[in-house]
């Protein structure tokens, strides 16, 4: 079996943005794959070298509100690309490519949802949270590829408020 | 001769700002100028005043993404000693445990081999240097039966950034060892668990926790063998077979500082009785275990003290800060002094015991600490007048000369060797000094399946007091320390399991919000990564009336000015300045396509730490102010 792991990543001090990392919290208390990266930029790459297979779970700009989107990431850096990574803003792409630029080559795919706003202290928006079970699903089809099952239990979008009023202690 | 002037503005791969404008001669190849600049204002001390004192502990820690928890520790200790409280023996233990892995094995490893590593790799040194990569590729190693490598010339190419080995496995232990400390401190880089008097990290599975750290700790004593054998190697080759533009050794010369050289540490892993046992012995009141401090510092499992030379001025912090200055000369800040501009208390004349503060000198105590009060005053560059935002701290001596300052794990290595002195638990000796040579010593039993077997076994690493600091000295005092940190590491964890044996896992003395005498002051010492973590804390009636703290760095990245005695009269700048004036250009291309190689090599060995943390701005948005990062500089903040 291809060792895999699922990553969420995100800041629920910015709005949607942090859609993935609280998803991934959801998600670790069942499923011992899933790691909360959180914002941790570049920081997290520690923790991704030794799998074969990575998805990640994040918000995309370019999809309309709530929609999700199951992407494959290609592409990678040369080493020299490497320097121009801000470490504190890493996308999923960038820590794929920093990864192929180091000689690894993991399958890497990313869960995705559309944002509608990264305003800062605030909670998820109506269409994100809306689409959560969607990107439950989408990730549960993508896990059966490659013989994992992902396992969840109670409410997922109650899970995600929660998760956003822990941070914003609303 | 023409002279070369060169300005490396931003120094990549440190943490925060530095910029470095250097004059040298083309012919000698020598230095006849240097000025390092920072960029940034911190201000925390600025919006720190008037927040209760436990707070400071975790608004400090933001100071910096990497060594959040140096500061976090600093603050600690000068809350325990403002509260009058320090934890249980447990709860020191957990502080002990969690240090060594955040920040020290995981900062030293990034720095030794992500940060500094790749100046030293194949990538750099053939392409500068060609003639030290041909000599390394027929150099063989001499710790072959440890690290695995054939030849010098095998380890710089697994130095190459991102690609090369070391570098990846470099990436791979840095996190096992930020995992290690998160266990206690609840995150990293900036502590969740670190309050006056105690820990409050949850030790309902305490077992657990202990079993958690064990396993990481035992992949990571051989990870330090690896890398302590690695520099080990790299410094004997550069000092056996690279010399200097003058036939000088390069490991022994080139970014030599101070001389005589002037050291200081504040030493740390709490003695878990020794700190505990002050709290009781002062019996809550806070003047009485101000006055146990030295003691308490001393029994440290690594020492502190201030060393001229291979002289110990001083071993007491007490009595060392008193005459601990700090001045705006060449800096961005109003001279507090001048402006007759005193802290809300009114000047402080004396430290808690009565002894007066730079010894009675009028009116240099007002440039004591406790007396300072931040005044920025930002302006252009002009290396004749003020020129940075690091500002000029210097030792004020009993017997009137007054020095600078130059910290760092050299700096706590030549402490602990001139202690002459043992640590050790049951049947684990840590490490023993006799005053010229210090020894640590690793168990053995440590299988780690990324690594060659050679790292598995026991190991004694030795360290000999060198005369200097100088560039490669500090690159190898940082990979010892390195190995001496984890060795203290599972000092702790052993004395940890006894006190679980012994029922004994409390952790925290009693206090609570708003538990502060009506005014009290004191201060902080933690050694960290890149130097002594200073802070100075003044409160009254539980609010901060006064915060003033010295970033690890902040004495090494001085500027020049004029406050200094002999012997260091015209050595009166950090030694960042020193090291560069002190070194030569090897670079084997055209004076006009130096780069800076040896400076720059000669300033990330001291692990620079700018402080990144204040970099934004204020900015209105639909009606509403947030603080809003504008530009994030490239720097190590996460790796």
């Amino acid at each position: 079996m291809e060792r895999l792991l699922v990553v969420g990543l995100g800041n629920p001090l910015y709005g949607d943005d942090g859609f993935g990392s609280c998803l991934a919290q959801y998600l670790s208390l069942f499923n011992p794959f899933v790691l909360d990266g959180d914002a941790h930029g570049i920081g997290i790459l520690g923790n991704l070298t030794d799998y074969d297979i990575l998805i990640f779970v994040d918000v995309d700009a370019r999809l309309p509100p709530g929609v999700v989107a199951v992407e494959r990431i290609e592409g990678s850096l040369t080493v020299d690309q490497t320097r121009l990574v801000d470490a504190h803003r890493t996308p999923p792409s960038l820590l794929v490519g920093y990864m192929r630029a180091m000689g690894l080559n993991p399958k890497a795919f990313l869960i995705a949802v559309g944002p509608r706003s990264f305003e800062p202290l605030s909670m998820a928006s109506p269409e994100v949270l809306k689409a959560a079970p969607a990107v439950v699903e989408a990730l549960r089809e993508k896990l059966k590829e490659f013989g994992y099952e992902l396992r969840a239990e109670g409410d997922v979008v109650k899970y995600v408020e929660d998760c956003y009023r822990r941070v914003l202690r609303t | 001769m023409s002279t070369i002037k060169l300005w490396i503005d931003p120094i990549t791969r440190i943490e925060g700002h530095l910029a470095l404008y250097a004059e040298i001669d083309a012919a000698s190849r020598a230095v006849s100028k240097a000025h390092t600049t920072t960029m940034m204002f911190r201000g925390f001390e600025v919006f720190l005043r008037g927040r209760p004192p436990e707070d400071a502990i975790h608004i400090t820690s933001r100071t910096c993404g990497v060594c959040g928890a140096a500061h976090a520790n600093a603050s600690t200790r000068a809350c325990d000693a403002a509260a009058g409280m320090t934890p249980l023996p447990m709860g020191n233990v957990l502080r002990n445990m969690a240090y060594a892995m955040t920040d020290y094995t995981y900062d030293h490893s990034i720095i030794l081999n992500m940060l500094e590593g790749p100046d030293y790799s194949e990538a750099i040194v053939s392409k500068l240097t060609p003639s030290v990569w041909e000599t390394a590729k027929s150099t063989p190693a001499n710790y072959s039966s440890i690290h695995g490598y054939r030849t010098i010339a095998d380890i710089m190419r697994d130095l190459n950034p991102i690609q090369g080995r070391i570098w990846q496995l470099t990436v791979k232990h840095q996190r096992i060892a930020r995992e290690a400390g998160v266990l206690i401190y609840g995150r990293h880089s900036h502590p969740s668990t670190l309050i006056p008097g105690g820990i409050s990290t949850d030790v309902t599975l305490l077992d657990s926790l202990l079993q958690e750290y064990y396993t990481r700790l035992s992949l990571l004593t051989a990870w330090v063998k690896f890398v302590w054998a690695i520099w080990q190697d790299l410094y004997e080759f550069f000092r056996d077979h690279v010399s200097t533009p003058d036939g000088q050794s390069y490991a022994l010369t080139q970014g030599k500082t101070h001389d005589p050289p002037v050291l200081l540490a504040g030493g740390w892993s709490d003695d878990p009785e020794v700190y505990s046992g002050i709290y009781d012995e002062a019996g809550g009141d806070w003047v009485k275990l101000y006055s146990l401090l030295d003691k308490a510092y001393n029994a440290r499992w690594e020492k502190p003290g201030f060393a001229i030379g291979h002289e110990i001025y001083s071993p007491k912090p007490t009595e060392i800060q008193l005459g601990y200055l700090e001045f705006a000369d060449s800096s961005f800040y109003d001279d507090w002094v001048k402006a007759n501009v005193a802290p809300p208390y009114g000047w402080l004349k004396e430290d808690p015991l009565g002894r007066p503060l730079a010894y009675g000198n009028d009116p240099l105590f007002k440039y004591h600490m406790w007396n300072r009060t931040t005044i920025p005053r930002p302006g252009a560059i002009n290396f004749a007048e003020k020129y940075t935002w690091a500002a000029e701290p210097r030792l004020l001596l009993k017997d009137g000369r007054i020095a600078p300052i130059e910290t760092g794990p050299i700096a706590q290595l030549w402490l602990d060797t001139l202690h002459a002195t043992t640590v050790q638990v049951d049947n684990h000796k840590a490490w023993e000094s006799n005053g010229s040579q210090l020894k640590v010593y690793l168990p053995g039993g440590t299988v780690n399946p990324d690594l060659p077997e050679g790292t598995y076994g026991e190991l004694t690493i030795t360290w000999n007091l060198p005369k200097y600091s100088t560039t490669m000295e500090r690159l190898l005092a940082r990979a010892v320390h390195l190995a001496l940190v984890v060795s203290l590491a599972w000092a702790n964890l052993l004395y940890g399991l006894k006190l679980v044996n012994a029922g004994k896992t409390q952790t925290s003395r009693p206090w609570s919000f708003g538990k502060w005498p009506s005014f009290s002051y004191s201060f902080g010492w933690w050694h960290v990564p890149r130097g002594n973590c200073m802070h100075w804390l003044v409160q009254q009636n539980g609010k901060i009336a006064n915060y003033q703290y010295e970033a690890p760095t902040t004495p090494n990245v001085s500027p020049q000015n004029s406050r200094c005695t002999d012997p260091w009269k015209n050595q009166c700048r950090g030694p960042f300045e020193m090291s560069v004036i002190n070194s030569k250009v090897t670079e084997e291309v055209p004076p006009d396509q130096w780069t800076g190689l040896d400076f720059v090599r000669a300033i990330r060995s001291f692990d620079p730490c700018l402080a990144c943390a204040v970099h934004f701005e204020a900015k209105g948005e639909g009606g509403r102010v947030y603080n809003v990062i504008e530009k994030v500089i490239w720097n190590a903040c996460s790796l």
